[in-house]
C-alpha cells in the first residue's frame, strides 16, 4: 500500500472520529436541552400551584361554614399531593420532612373530625335519652294523678317541675357515679344506692302545698323510681361487666331489702325505664370502653378541649403550609418578580428551542458526512488496518483468522479473540513501544 | 573498541530475546510461527504484543535479519515478515548458552563438593 492511500485512509479515519465525537456531543447536548425545558415546564406548573394552594389558603382562613373549609382542605390536599410528588424548591432533606408532618397534620386533623362528630352525635344521643327518661317520668299515671289531684295546680306543677329536676339530678349523679362503680369494687354500688335514696328523701317536699298523704305517696313513687332506676343502671352496669345472673340477681334483692319501699311494684313504664336506662348504660359503657372522651356528662366537658385541639390542629396545618408556601415564595423573589420569572423562562424556552434545533442539525449533519466518507474509503477493513499497523501484523492477523476458521471455532469467538489480538497491537504500537523509545538512543528506537 | 562495545551491548539478552533466537536458530519462520514454537512449552504464553517489540529489538541489535514474504489474499495484499537468525545472533546465542552450561557445571561441582 503507497504511503499516500494511507494518508487518506487516516485522514478518513481521524475525520470520522471528530465527527463521531461531534454526534454524540451533539446528542448528548440535545438531551440535556430537552431535559432542561422539560424542568422549565415543570416550574412553571409548579408556581401555578402555588398560586392555587394560596387561593385555598385563603379560603380554607376565611371560610364561614364547614363545608367551605372542607373543600379548600380538599383542594389544599390536591395541591399538596402535586408538591410532594415533585421535587421542592427546598433541600431534599427539609422537603422530606415538610411532607412527612404535612401528611401528619392532615391525618390527625382528620381523625379528630371524625371523633369530633362522633362525640357530637353520641352527646346528641345522650341528651334524648335523658330527655326521654325524664318525660317518661313526667308522663308517668302516679304523676298525672298528683297534678289532678290538687286544687292549686301551678304549685303543684312547680313541684313536679322541681321533682323532675330531682330525677334529672338523680340521673345525672347515677351516670357520673356508674363511671365510679366501673373502676371500683362492686361493695361500693350498695353504698351509692343507699346515698342516692337518703339524697331524694332528704328533699323537703313534705313542707310542699301537697297534702302529706300526696307527698308520702309521691316520696314513695320518687322512690320506686329511683330504685327501679338504680337498678337498672346497677344491672346495665353489672351486664356490661359481664358477671352472673345469680349474683345479679342476689345483689338486686339485697338492695331491694335494705331500700325503705317495700312495696316496690313493676309498672310498664319503669320497665321501660329500666331498659332505656340499660341502653343508656351500655352506651355509656361501650363509648367508656372505645372512646374514652366520649362520657355523657364528661363528654360534654372534654368537647370544647377537643374543639380546641383539633383547632391547634388546623392551625398548624395551615403553618405548615405557610412555610411552603413561603418557601416557594422566597425561591421566586430570588429570582426577581412573578412577571420578571416568567419572561425569563420564556425566554429561556426559546433559547433552548434554538439550541435543540441547532444541535439536531449539527447531528444530522455529522450523521451525513460520515455516511459520504464510509462510502469514500472504498477498502476492506484489513486494508485499512495496514494503514495504522505494520504490515506483517496485519498479514499474520489475517493468518491466525483463517486458522482459527479452519479449526471450526464459533463466529463469534474468533470476533473475540481477532478484536483482543488488535487492541493489544493498537496498545503496544501507539503507547508502549512510544513510551519504550523515550528511554533508548535515537539509533537503537523500536519503530514500525 | 566501538566493536567490543557493540558486542556487549548484544550479549545483553533479556528471556524473551534469547527464546526467540534459539527458535528460530538454523531455520526462517515469520512471527506466528515463531509464536506456535514457543508457547506450548513456555509457562508464560507469548502474545503479538510482545513478540514484535521484541523481533524489531533484535533487529536493531543485529542478531536477526528479516525479509519480505508474497502477499496474502486473506489479509488485503499485506505481506508476512521472514525472520532468521544472523550470524551474530547465533554466536552471542551460544555464547550465551555456553555460559549457562558454565554455570550449571560449576554449581553441579559445588552440591558434589559439598555433598562428599
Amino acid at each position: 500500500m503507497d504511503s499516500h492511500t494511507k494518508r487518506k485512509v487516516r485522514r478518513g479515519w481521524g475525520i470520522g472520529v471528530f465527527l463521531g465525537f461531534g454526534l454524540l456531543s451533539s446528542l448528548g447536548g440535545a438531551v440535556f436541552v430537552g431535559n432542561n425545558q422539560v424542568s422549565i415546564a415543570r416550574s412553571q406548573a409548579r408556581s401555578q400551584e402555588s398560586r392555587d394552594a394560596s387561593q385555598a389558603l385563603e379560603v380554607f382562613k376565611t371560610a364561614s361554614n364547614e363545608s367551605d373549609r372542607f373543600k379548600a382542605l380538599s383542594r389544599l390536599t390536591q395541591v399538596l399531593n402535586k408538591v410532594q410528588s415533585r421535587d421542592l424548591p427546598l433541600s431534599q432533606l427539609q422537603s422530606k420532612a415538610l411532607s412527612r408532618s404535612l401528611s401528619r397534620s392532615r391525618d390527625l386533623l382528620h381523625a379528630l373530625l371524625q371523633d369530633q362528630s362522633k362525640s357530637l352525635r353520641l352527646s346528641q344521643d345522650l341528651s334524648k335519652l335523658q330527655l326521654e327518661l325524664l318525660t317518661r317520668l313526667l308522663g308517668l299515671p302516679e304523676v298525672v294523678i298528683v297534678y289532678e289531684s290538687s286544687p292549686k295546680l301551678p304549685q303543684e306543677q312547680s313541684k313536679t317541675l322541681m321533682l323532675a329536676q330531682d330525677l334529672s339530678m338523680l340521673l345525672e349523679l347515677s351516670q357520673e357515679q356508674s363511671k365510679t362503680l366501673m373502676s371500683q369494687q362492686p361493695s361500693r354500688i350498695l353504698l351509692i344506692s343507699r346515698d342516692l335514696s337518703k339524697s331524694l328523701i332528704s328533699r323537703d317536699l313534705s313542707k310542699s302545698l301537697i297534702s302529706q298523704e300526696q307527698s308520702n305517696f309521691l316520696i314513695s313513687q320518687t322512690q320506686s323510681k329511683t330504685l327501679w332506676l338504680s337498678q337498672g343502671r346497677l344491672e346495665a352496669l353489672w351486664l356490661s361487666q359481664d358477671l352472673s345472673k345469680s349474683q345479679l340477681e342476689r345483689l338486686i334483692q339485697v338492695w331491694s331489702g335494705t331500700a325503705a319501699g317495700k312495696s316496690v311494684h313493676l309498672s310498664r313504664d319503669l320497665l321501660q325505664l329500666q331498659l332505656n336506662s340499660l341502653r343508656l348504660s351500655q352506651a355509656l359503657s361501650k363509648s367508656l370502653s372505645s372512646q374514652p372522651l366520649m362520657l355523657g356528662i364528661d363528654g360534654d366537658r372534654k368537647l370544647p378541649k377537643l374543639l380546641k385541639q383539633s383547632q391547634e390542629l388546623e392551625i398548624s396545618l395551615i403553618e405548615t403550609m405557610s412555610l411552603m408556601l413561603k418557601a416557594e415564595y422566597q425561591q421566586e423573589l430570588l429570582s426577581g418578580s412573578e412577571l420578571q420569572q416568567s419572561l425569563n423562562e420564556a425566554e429561556k424556552f426559546t433559547q433552548n428551542s434554538i439550541l435543540l434545533g441547532g444541535l439536531a442539525f449539527s447531528s444530522l449533519i455529522c450523521l451525513l458526512l460520515l455516511l459520504r466518507l464510509r462510502t469514500q474509503i472504498a477498502m476492506p477493513l484489513f486494508g485499512q488496518l495496514a494503514c495504522f499497523l505494520p504490515e506483517e501484523c496485519v498479514a499474520e492477523l489475517g493468518v491466525y483468522r483463517q486458522r482459527l476458521q479452519a479449526q471450526q471455532r464459533s463466529e463469534m469467538l474468533i470476533r473475540l479473540l481477532f478484536t483482543y489480538c488488535v487492541l493489544e497491537l493498537f496498545w503496544t504500537f501507539y503507547f508502549q513501544v512510544p513510551i519504550d523509545n523515550l528511554s533508548l538512543p535515537r539509533n537503537k528506537r523500536i519503530d514500525d | 573498541v566501538a566493536k567490543k562495545q557493540q558486542e556487549e551491548e548484544a550479549l545483553r539478552l533479556s528471556a524473551i530475546d534469547e527464546d526467540i533466537l534459539t527458535v528460530l536458530l538454523g531455520r526462517e519462520l515469520y512471527g506466528l510461527e515463531v509464536l506456535d514454537q514457543l508457547n506450548p512449552d513456555r509457562p508464560i504464553p507469548l502474545s503479538f504484543g510482545s513478540l514484535y517489540p521484541a523481533l524489531n529489538r533484535l533487529e536493531k541489535k543485529g542478531l536477526l535479519s528479516w525479509r519480505w514474504g508474497d502477499e496474502q489474499e486473506e489479509s488485503g495484499g499485506a505481506r508476512r515478515k521472514y525472520y532468521k537468525v544472523t550470524g551474530l545472533g547465533s554466536s552471542v546465542l551460544r555464547e550465551v548458552q555456553q555460559y549457562r552450561v558454565l554455570l550449571a557445571q560449576r554449581a553441579q561441582g559445588q552440591m558434589a563438593w559439598g555433598g562428599s
